[in-house]
């Protein structure tokens, strides 16, 4: 992956080295390495000149060697791509069954460790639900339509 | 014990959590598989997230239901906010019904989350998958023939299967007479307390109440805790 990210980059500044030393032109440079997207456009004309295009060849070598150390799949707005994830994980599951139980029952002690109280109404309805997390050092009250009224935090 | 308390923030990863007793096993097996996975998305992934992604696309992957899910669970950074041992349901106090707080002992461990008696025995389905361990839980065995696949068959069995205390050195549990299968004694209590047996009965019958059910209620458990989840398409 890794290889394939610096073999991506040398190609794009090859380009762009090409390009920051050509004749004058409208240019517009957009490359996509692996699901990041760099997009950029450059108006060379007689203001910017060889300077400009040589700024902008600095500004996309910066981009590109940051592109090496960003997450691979991560997009352009910082999100992870949870379909990915999502699929690296079957992936694991479809090359040996045996450790989708063991996936299933990590998560199930993970969270069996939370406790919610509850607010009865006169008639012993449930009518609130309190949850206080003493590590976030929040507390929140739910409605019984599961609405959140009230989420406070130290 | 602390009446409060909560997780949800990828503490299990802590090497204080895993040596609950109730996760024997799982810090050189699932926390090992998706510490790969972690490592290729970086800290843009928390391990809460991807922990809880991993258990609905599991069941999904076994034949089980699409369950939602959301994202944007925020880690613990170190393991100060690991939890005492101990909150997890004892699997057994001998013969199942034989100490009259089992059934309460169940509904103490899942009210206290928030859990009602449906949700209890719908959770209890995902034993159709996997089996226990000697090297791990001490209890040995599947509960059911098909343990890498999600279905209703674990509450079949309870109804159906004749089951008998094992006769061995380890801990206290039941194996049906192919000698098998086995259940732990809070599995039998399902069919011993009337009320949760109405939903053993329901759910035997009709799959495809309990898969609607179960992924409610597997939801619910993934999402304790959190606060400012986003419903995330992840299938």
């Amino acid at each position: 992956m890794m290889l394939t990210k610096v073999l991506s980059c040398l190609v794009l500044l090859s380009g762009q080295s090409a390009y920051a030393f050509a004749p004058s032109r409208t240019t517009t440079a957009k490359t996509t390495t692996a699901g990041s997207a760099l997009y950029s456009t450059t108006k060379s004309n007689d203001e910017n000149g060889v300077d400009g295009r040589r700024a902008f060849l600095s500004t996309s070598t910066v981009a590109c060697l940051a592109c090496l150390f960003k997450p691979t799949m991560v997009n352009a707005n910082g999100d992870v791509d949870y379909k990915a994830v999502a699929a690296d994980i079957a992936d694991i599951i479809k090359k040996n069954p045996d450790k989708g139980p063991t996936l299933v029952r990590l998560v199930s002690t993970d969270h069996v460790f939370y406790v919610s109280r509850f607010v009865y109404d006169i008639d012993s309805r449930r009518i609130y639900n309190t949850q206080y997390n003493p590590y976030l050092m929040s507390f929140t009250l739910v409605d019984r339509h599961g609405i959140v009224l009230v989420h406070m935090t130290k | 014990m602390s009446k409060d308390g909560g997780s949800g923030q990828g503490t299990i990863r802590f090497k204080e959590e895993l040596a609950h007793g109730g996760n024997a096993g799982l810090g050189s097996t699932a926390v090992v598989w998706l510490e790969k996975i972690k490592k290729k998305y970086g800290d843009a992934l928390s391990y809460a997230d991807l922990y809880t992604l991993g258990g609905v696309v599991a069941i999904k992957e076994l034949g089980g239901p699409t369950i939602g899910w959301s994202s944007g669970r925020v880690d613990a950074l170190d393991a100060s906010a690991v939890t005492p041992d101990g909150r997890l349901p004892n699997a057994d106090s001998g013969e199942a019904g034989s100490d009259p707080s089992d059934a309460a002992h169940l509904r103490t461990i899942f009210n206290r989350m928030g859990f009602n008696d449906q949700e209890i025995v719908a959770l209890s389905g995902a034993h159709a998958l996997g089996r226990c361990h000697t090297t791990a839980s001490g209890y040995d065995g599947p509960w059911t023939p098909t343990p890498t696949m999600f279905n209703n068959l674990y509450f079949s069995l309870l109804n159906t299967a004749s089951w008998t205390k094992r006769e061995w050195k380890g801990p206290y549990q039941y194996e049906d007479g192919g000698k098998t299968l086995m259940m732990l004694p809070t599995d039998l209590v399902l069919i011993q307390d009337s009320k949760f047996k109405k939903y053993v009965n329901i759910y035997a019958k009709n799959s495809g109440k309990f898969f609607k059910d179960f992924a409610k209620a597997f939801q619910k458990l993934e999402e304790l805790g959190t606060v400012g989840l986003v419903a995330t398409e992840w299938a």
